[in-house]
């Protein structure tokens, strides 16, 4: 196991961030500190709402999202497991089924796929299969995608997977204010999710509103986000691909091209209606996610545009821009190249637009 | 294989000790109200200093309720084996013929506030844990009026305190710990019930569980089934060590005589105080299942059909436990035969309830899919033309219940959400407070209930094929305009925040 060298990868991840904000006047928080007091005022708010996995007691969290909650809340509400994932994910599906909310932590998602089976078969299904009698109303959270340097078994980005069945609700959230919001609703909500975090932005502060703070404070799961409006082409993605897509409008705006950002935030439900409205503005769309392209977020999205009216407002074909369809490769630069890059969105941007590239830059002018 | 135990019966009005083959006529001791008797040959310990109880009391009440349940178990097996046999049953049915008397027995002291999750071969523990037999023959038909709605089958029956049949093998097990963490966590004195087949007994995650659950002591009672055969391999031929009761190493365990459901009935008594004092203990109940193990199993190619003739003629635990309630004189010959017709025509009169009754509606395809559903519409086979419909209210689990006033409306920030969702949010959840301490098992009532779902529809008749039929054409035409104008202000971003300037520098590589 890698969970020792994972470890590290997050502190230097968290060395290389955390500065990047401060600049910045309005209000910081880091993802860190969004799930960590997400957590808080959840566990003070419904005494039913508990949380285990690996380390997240004593250890304060693998990645410290835990961190100072078992001091606050003792050993009962704060659970340290064994490093033995289905079992205490049977565990925790158990105790959602017999009416508490628990959160279950796994140290990464990686290591989910040892307890898919309670994750699907028992939690999933066993609403619909009761015929409503028994809901789980239970929250799976951890790091999923790409870390650093941690290579093929440790670098997977699980939201098609997750997505794919009934019964789940997947999020994915990107900033800190997705993270605070849709965490909070998700440990509320009586159905369970399967919460996507992405290690690499732990350690990042994002501005965030006064309100993102409130007790109260809860993002909507199933609606995305527009995070930058344009009218020329939309990007949707979610998670760190965001941040991706949002330096490639950075980009694509010196070139006089005004993307629209989307951030997903939930991947089932997906928010077409969101989707298809920018498509409808624009015309054009990439997506652009940090997972494997067969069957992946963007394929789906492909298929419901085509499902749609909205596959006749289209000027251009839809493309993907998605992980390397490869096993993640350890060295640095091949590490690099394997996930979208902001020039690769650039690039399919502009072949998207074809034509059209040059009137919006005459028009810039 | 066990031989089969001699039991030495005591009469407490002659305090004579007799064998169990003694033949007394009836007449001479008349019906007692009660009889005591020793129990012998049935009890193996592991790492337990004291065992349960070897003399036991058995009433006239007891014995006659826990031969009748015996026996509708039996014979609603039976029922059901004869109906999969004329294909009106489909797919899986694992039959619990042969081994009615470990969940009769352990049933039978088990508190209404203890919990019981098992396998697939989960239709006596349904009945016993207070499901109908009409319900569940209607289960196993698919039909409207079964316990879930024709949506589970065989495997996947549920009632309060009751976690269902699992039909993946093993998988049952850390949920059944899970449900005992949640007695645990609500400190409300009742403990957990897991079952589990010779089988499952070696899946790894029976052991993770076993781990977890002493750690953290918990008030669970692991019972392995012992029928000697996981599908068609026998005992000997899956496991490295087939003494399943001590494979749980560090949780004391307890072979029990599963044959006899008053070795059962004492075992399980004595797992119930262990478990609520000093946590996890493991049951090992020996027993035997006449048929394969699913009907597609003819259960002879890997074992003799003498093997199982003997196992009838020497150790069946309807048989023994008739002889041993008449050597108790507690009944007599004739009342076990008139209360043996009189099941029997119960049973197949409760069960042939369920031919009659009507198929499941097709709108119930799309029902409770999620306990609050927040997509639009399910796809269909070809496209969103499905409404989610809620038939269902949330749900049997207990919970310690949160003060009303700590529990806060959800506000919704996004400006675009519909006025009514808060409100929504807020009256469900108290709504499912409230269901949560009453009965959870009413589901026809629940049904008729008005969620509140905006999704729901309030009557399950009106939701059916005219309502699809209209959002399939909605949905193929193009969306009206005024529609289509709502949308992007839908997707406005949230309180129009300081629009999102720079995004994070990316990481200095």
């Amino acid at each position: 196991m890698l969970r020792s060298r994972l470890i590290q990868a997050a502190s230097s991840a968290q060395r290389a961030f955390s500065t990047s904000q401060k600049a910045l006047a309005a209000k910081q928080m880091t993802v860190r500190d969004a799930l960590n007091s997400a957590l808080d005022d959840e566990l003070a708010r419904d005494d039913r709402v508990f949380i285990l996995g690996e380390e997240v007691a004593q250890y304060d969290g693998a990645y410290k999202i835990s961190r100072g909650l078992w001091k606050k809340y003792g050993d009962k509400r704060v659970i340290d497991t064994p490093i033995t994932e289905m079992g205490f994910a049977g565990i925790a599906v158990g105790a959602a089924m017999a009416g508490l909310r628990p959160v279950c932590e796994f140290m990464t998602w990686n290591f989910s796929m040892q307890a898919i089976d309670h994750i699907i078969n028992s939690a999933a299904k066993t609403f619909y299969m009761s015929a409503g009698a028994v809901n789980v109303p239970i929250v799976f959270r951890g790091p999923n995608g790409a870390a650093s340097g941690v290579a093929a078994q440790h670098s997977q980005c699980f939201a098609a997977w997750y997505a794919h069945c009934p019964g789940l609700k997947v999020i994915s959230p990107y900033d800190s204010e997705d993270a605070r919001g849709l965490l909070k609703a998700a440990i509320r909500d009586p159905d369970p999710v399967v919460f996507l975090e992405n290690e690499l932005v732990y350690g990042t502060a994002f501005p965030v509103a006064d309100n993102v703070a409130d007790k109260d404070f809860v993002v909507p799961i199933g609606k995305a986000k527009i995070m930058r409006p344009g009218k020329d082409i939309t990007l949707v993605a979610h998670s760190k691909a965001v941040e991706t897509s949002l330096l490639a409008a950075a980009e694509l705006a010196k070139k006089g091209i005004e993307a629209e950002v989307i951030n997903l935030r939930s991947i089932r439900p997906l928010d077409t209606a969101t989707i298809f409205a920018s498509v409808r503005k624009t015309h054009h769309l990439v997506t652009v996610e940090n997972g494997w392209p067969q069957h992946g977020v963007g394929a789906e999205i492909c298929a419901r545009i085509m499902e749609d009216q909205t596959f006749f407002e289209l000027d251009a074909p839809v493309w993907r821009c998605a992980g390397v369809d490869v096993p993640m490769p350890y060295a640095k630069t091949l590490e690099a190249h394997a996930l979208p890059r902001v020039q690769d969105v650039v690039d399919a941007t502009l072949k998207v637009l074809g034509g059209k590239v040059g009137k919006a830059v005459a028009a810039a002018k | 294989m066990m031989k089969s135990s001699p039991l030495r019966l005591l009469t407490r009005c002659s305090g004579v000790h007799l064998p169990l083959d003694a033949k007394i006529p009836s007449r001479i001791f008349g019906r007692h109200k009660c009889s005591c008797l020793t129990l012998e040959n049935t009890f193996k310990c592991y790492d337990l200093e004291t065992g349960p109880t070897m003399d036991v009391e058995l009433s006239r009440e007891d014995a006659l309720a826990m031969y009748t349940k015996m026996l509708e178990v039996r014979r609603m097996e039976t029922v059901a084996g004869n109906l999969y046999k004329q294909r009106q049953i489909r797919g899986f049915c694992h039959l619990y013929t042969g081994q009615e008397a470990v969940a009769v027995g352990m049933k039978q002291c088990l508190r209404q506030c203890d919990s019981v999750i098992t396998a697939y071969r989960c239709h006596a523990w349904t009945y016993l844990m207070g499901v109908s037999m009409h319900e569940i023959m209607a289960e196993l038909l698919g039909v409207r009026t079964g316990c879930s709605r024709g949506k589970g089958g065989s495997m996947h029956m549920y009632t309060e305190n009751f976690y269902g049949g699992n039909g993946i093998v093993g998988a049952q097990v850390p949920v059944g710990t899970g449900v005992a963490l949640a007695h645990s966590y609500r400190n409300d004195n009742a403990v957990c019930v897991v079952l589990y087949g010779d089988g499952a007994a070696n899946q790894g995650q029976v052991f993770e569980s076993f781990n977890m659950a002493k750690l953290w002591c918990l008030p669970c009672i692991f019972v392995c089934e012992n029928n000697h055969y996981g599908m068609g391999t026998h005992e000997k031929r899956a496991s490295a060590m087939t003494e399943f009761y001590m494979r749980g190493q560090y949780i004391p365990g307890l072979w029990v005589d599963g044959n006899q459901v008053l070795a059962v009935r004492s075992a399980t008594q004595f797992a119930l105080d262990y478990a609520l004092n000093q946590g996890p203990i493991v049951l090992e109940m020996s027993t035997y299942r006449y048929v394969g193990h699913s009907m597609s199993d003819p259960g002879t190619s890997y074992r003799s059909r003498k093997e199982v003739q003997a196992v009838r003629e020497q150790r069946d635990p309807i048989i023994s436990f008739r002889s041993q309630i008449i050597a108790l004189c507690l009944a007599d010959e004739e009342e076990l035969k008139i209360l043996e017709d009189k099941t029997k025509k119960q049973v197949d009169k409760e069960c042939n309830k369920a031919s009659a009754d009507k198929e499941v509606d097709l709108h119930e395809l799309h029902t409770d899919i999620y306990a609050k559903n927040v997509d639009g519409k399910i796809r269909g086979v070809s496209g969103f033309n499905l409404e989610h419909i809620k038939l269902a209210e949330v749900c049997f689990g207990k919970p310690k219940k949160t003060p009303a006033s700590e529990i806060k409306e959800e506000p919704v920030v996004e400006k675009d959400a519909k006025k009514g969702k808060a409100e929504e949010g807020k009256a469900k959840e108290g709504k499912a407070e409230e269901g949560k301490a009453k009965e959870g098992k009413a589901k026809e009532g629940k049904a008729k209930k008005d969620s509140k779902d905006p999704n729901a529809v309030k009557d399950p008749k009106a939701a059916k094929e005219p309502k699809a039929v209209k959002d399939a054409g909605d949905n193929k035409g193009k969306p009206p305009a005024s529609k289509a104008a709502k949308q992007p202000k839908a997707a406005a971003p949230p309180a129009q925040k300081p629009p999102t300037k720079a995004p994070p520098s990316p990481p200095k590589k």
